[in-house]
């Protein structure tokens, strides 16, 4: 197969274009899939404070990568989940990445916070993965405060969000489909602009520009995601993609255009008022103490 | 034969010659791997010589 731009042979195919692509043209097809989506959803502005957050692999670096070569501000965002060799590994690709473009990088280790997931999960007999959302968004959200930043982006790409929304159809779950949109707006004062710069590219195309880029991440899927109920979903997606190409795109693209403002999303405008400060860290909650510093304390417990 | 090296290092031998055909006898969906040769993308179409090793690259990620 040729590029259809300039007859090199071609190192990655677009079965929905029918069409293949060489090193060069296939670089510039990518950023200009993700200007589009910035574009298209009116995800960040030139002057914003993009906090990436980052996994240390490939969609969140190959995110913070092209964010950076198109001039935005950006610094990235890692937490430490205490996973082993997983967290291990996957810190220092993200501390090897920030310096060989000369990024900064602000890391949370959650051995040093004396939480990590796996006693955090043990103690509270939650699963670890609803656990580590709930931390996860914590730090965040006390991050982009503290740091003065203005949007978070991540680096979610068409398959996640493809199989996302295919979960949240199957379980017609109605408060999670109203939170499909790529750009989620800010809520009080703590959490900010959410974007999905990524949303219109396939992760085998992420993976072929982190390759393509020498973009270096950690292959390997932290241990805890093994059987989840989304990996079911990328591949009965795959297989459906192998047999009518453009499948995801249009699926996920179809949504926003005839279904999703059946389901609206609701902010927490009118609760703003009733917002605290949680005596113990200063993140706004609702109680006294945030439900970040309400689980840390079941560990003590 | 051609040899086919998984993303968790395991081996498998096709008696294909071409990568989507291969990706096919091994059981792999082409959406779901990159396939690397002597440290090059290469794309399903193209057909190889008996005694290539091929690599595969997961794009998938959990969670
Ligand atoms: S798979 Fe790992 S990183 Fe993802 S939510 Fe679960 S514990 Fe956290
Ligand atoms: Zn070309
Ligand atoms: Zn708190």
């Amino acid at each position: 197969m040729k590029c259809i731009k300039c007859e090199e042979n071609a190192v990655i195919s677009l079965s929905r274009h029918n069409a293949g692509f060489c090193k060069e043209h296939f670089t510039e097809y990518f950023h200009r899939q993700v200007e589009a989506a910035i574009k298209e959803y009116a995800m960040l502005k030139t002057s914003d404070r993009i906090m990436v957050c980052v996994s240390g692999g490939k969609d969140s670096l190959v995110l913070w990568h092209i964010l950076n070569l198109m001039g935005y501000k950006t610094a990235g965002m890692y937490v430490s989940l205490g996973i082993g060799e997983y967290s291990q590994k996957s810190k220092a690709k993200v501390n090897a990445f920030a310096q060989k473009n000369g990024l900064d990088a602000i890391i949370v280790d959650l051995d040093d916070e004396g939480c990590p997931i796996p006693l955090l999960a043990a103690r509270t007999k939650r699963n670890a993965c609803s656990v580590c959302g709930q931390v996860k968004r914590h730090f965040f959200n006390k991050v982009a405060l503290d740091g003065g930043f203005t949007v978070a982006a991540t680096g979610h790409n068409l398959d996640d969000e493809a199989a996302r929304l295919f979960g949240n159809v199957l379980r017609w779950d109605t408060k999670h489909l109203a939170k499909m949109s790529p750009v989620l707006p800010e809520e009080g004062e703590t959490i900010k602009r959410k974007v999905k710069p990524l949303i219109r590219l396939p992760e085998r195309e992420v993976a072929a520009y982190a390759f393509l880029n020498g973009i270096d991440y950690i292959p390997d899927e932290c241990p805890k995601s093994r059987g989840a109920s989304s990996l079911k979903y990328k591949e009965v997606l795959n297989e459906l993609e192998a047999s009518s190409p453009g499948t995801k795109h249009f699926f996920y693209g179809e949504f926003f255009r005839a279904a999703a403002d059946r389901f609206p999303y609701i902010t927490n405008e009118n609760d703003e008022d009733k917002m605290k400060k949680c005596i113990k860290c200063g993140a706004e909650t609702y109680l006294d103490v945030c439900s970040f510093c309400r689980l840390k304390e079941k560990l003590n417990g | 034969m051609v040899t086919v090296e998984f993303p968790d290092g395991t081996f498998r031998q096709s008696e294909k010659n071409r990568i989507k055909d291969i990706l096919r006898d091994v059981g792999q969906n082409e959406h779901a791997v990159l396939v690397v040769i002597d440290g090059c993308l290469v794309t399903p179409d193209i057909c190889v010589k008996n005694g290539t090793e091929i690599k595969l690259i997961s794009v998938v990620s959990g969670g």
